[in-house]
């Protein structure tokens, strides 16, 4: 009997040892890139964009990239300014809670001003009104409103919300021109 | 010694082994500096060639390699194979790559997969992670093989200038003409491929242009008469034992709404009988010239 209890507690001691042993120690938070392109190009390997990424992509995209973002709250400021927030979730929410797709329509409608359809005018842009109307401007895939986005996604729809913005204007992204001038370098 | 008190000594050590192991610190990440710089490849057999940035607006970034710090670019920077290039919001490059010209736009991340003289032909594979892309291509005056390579599709030139190219994980790509010409586009899931020509335009699936048309501005085609024989029996529910669901009716042809004889009617609309299934049945099968069953 008294072996089978040294048994019991031993193997108790080692379950509490191992969860109690887990590292408790957050991972750092990475360092803020420091420029748009950077941001952007590694925001596209994120498996989930956050309401940190938003506040930062959705800075760049209102001051059309004059101003590159910093850290959470001087994004938030920075929206705040602009009527951008409040928005009912990116003001409150944490940083690192990911971002879904109704949140990110909303967010983009205010950015361009867009009023949306009867229900739109009448209530202000719902996430899934919202969406509704971005999918109808081809800004963003439908879907459900909860859905998470993509950090690849988000690049996607600021690139569209930007042209769509700068169509007609002289910010169009003008086709190519010219001739390759290496021809004669590279005949062999 | 007593044998409890060794089953003790056992535990803690077990503990304390545990213990030890659970704590230890994950493994810092290391930073992308640290890595050992990959070598450019060097082929006797393959001269390489140099990329040479033309124009640039915006923040424009490049590295040599992977492992290298990103600097900014400037007009006339060279980028030669595993060549990265990042820009930013509003921000364009132009890169003279030898036998083409390549716009880069907005929010892209790109990288010279190759660059360089093989089998008599100017190489170039340009691999896009996301954004987009426009190209002008030079067949006229020496051989190219120029591909846009994205996570989905491979965007080959065949016969033409312009040709532009897109990705975005939610969206997936877009790939077309920006001029007269002819492109291919072989997806990397399937390998299936399509081609288009002025005008047209298809997706990573390798969509025929003319499906995308279709798709984009026709409704779906839904009479009876339009479907093949095994849609025609699904949506009729013919050969089947089972009765129809309640509120599942419809006017389009006669439904096999009982289920009578187990289900064993024949589709009228379906001209393909047990006959033609029989020994020598089968060689008329096909024959438009032969007159349909119902005539004989």
């Amino acid at each position: 009997m008294r072996k089978l209890m040294t048994v019991v507690v031993s193997l108790l001691l080692v379950t509490g040892a191992t969860l109690a042993g887990e590292p408790e120690a957050a991972p750092a938070p990475d360092a803020i890139p420091a420029s748009d392109a950077q941001f952007f190009a590694e925001l596209g390997y994120k498996p989930v964009a956050t309401a940190a990424d938003a506040a930062r992509a959705m800075v760049i995209f209102v001051s059309n990239g004059t101003e590159i973002g910093g850290d959470v709250e001087q994004c938030k400021a920075y929206l705040h300014e602009h009527g951008i927030l409040p928005d009912g979730w990116l003001d409150q929410a944490d940083p690192a809670a990911p971002l879904s797709k109704g949140h990110l329509a909303t967010l983009i409608c205010k950015a361009l001003g867009l009023k949306g359809g009867l229900w739109m005018r009448l209530l202000g842009p719902q996430p899934r009104l919202a969406l509704s109307e971005c999918a109808y401007l081809d800004l963003m895939v439908g879907g459900a409103t909860y859905r998470h986005v993509l950090g690849g996604e988000l690049v996607g729809v600021i690139d569209r919300a930007d042209r769509f913005r700068a169509k007609g204007t002289d910010a169009e992204v003008p086709h190519l021109e010219g001739e390759p001038s290496g021809a004669e370098e590279a005949t062999p | 010694m007593n044998r409890p008190i060794c089953w003790l000594l056992l535990s803690l050590v077990l503990t304390f082994a545990a213990t030890a192991e659970a704590a230890q610190p994950a493994a810092p990440a290391k930073p992308d500096a640290a890595k050992p710089a990959a070598k450019p490849k060097a082929d006797a057999t393959k001269p390489t060639l140099h990329a040479t940035v033309k124009e640039v607006s915006g923040t424009v970034e490049t590295r040599s390699a992977v492992g290298q710090p990103w600097t900014p670019a400037k007009v006339g920077t060279t980028l030669a194979e595993g060549a990265d290039l990042r820009t930013g919001f509003r921000a364009r490059c132009i890169l003279d790559m030898v036998d083409s010209l390549v716009k880069i736009d907005p929010l892209t991340v790109v990288r010279i997969g190759e660059l360089a003289h093989k089998d008599g032909k100017v190489r170039t594979r340009l691999i896009m992670k996301q954004g987009r892309a426009e190209a002008i291509v030079e067949k006229e005056h020496l051989e190219s093989d120029f591909a846009i390579v994205t996570p989905s599709a491979t965007l080959s030139v065949r016969g033409t200038k312009g040709v532009q190219a897109g990705f975005y994980p939610d969206r997936g790509g877009w790939y077309g003409l920006a001029g007269p010409g002819l492109v291919q586009l072989r997806e990397h899931l399937l390998n299936r491929t399509t081609y288009c020509t002025t005008g047209q335009y298809t997706n990573d699936s390798a969509l025929p242009p003319g499906q995308m048309l279709h798709n984009g501005f026709l409704p779906p085609i839904l009479p009876l008469n339009g479907l093949d024989p095994n849609e025609a029996n699904a949506a009729g529910r013919w050969n089947t034992g089972n009765p129809i669901p309640s509120g599942l009716g419809g006017t389009l042809g006669p439904l096999n709404a009982q289920g009578k004889d187990n289900g064993q009617q024949t589709n009228p609309l379906n001209n393909i009988t047990p006959a033609d299934f029989r020994p020598g049945g089968g060689e008329r099968r096909g024959d438009i010239t032969h007159p349909p069953v119902g005539a004989e």
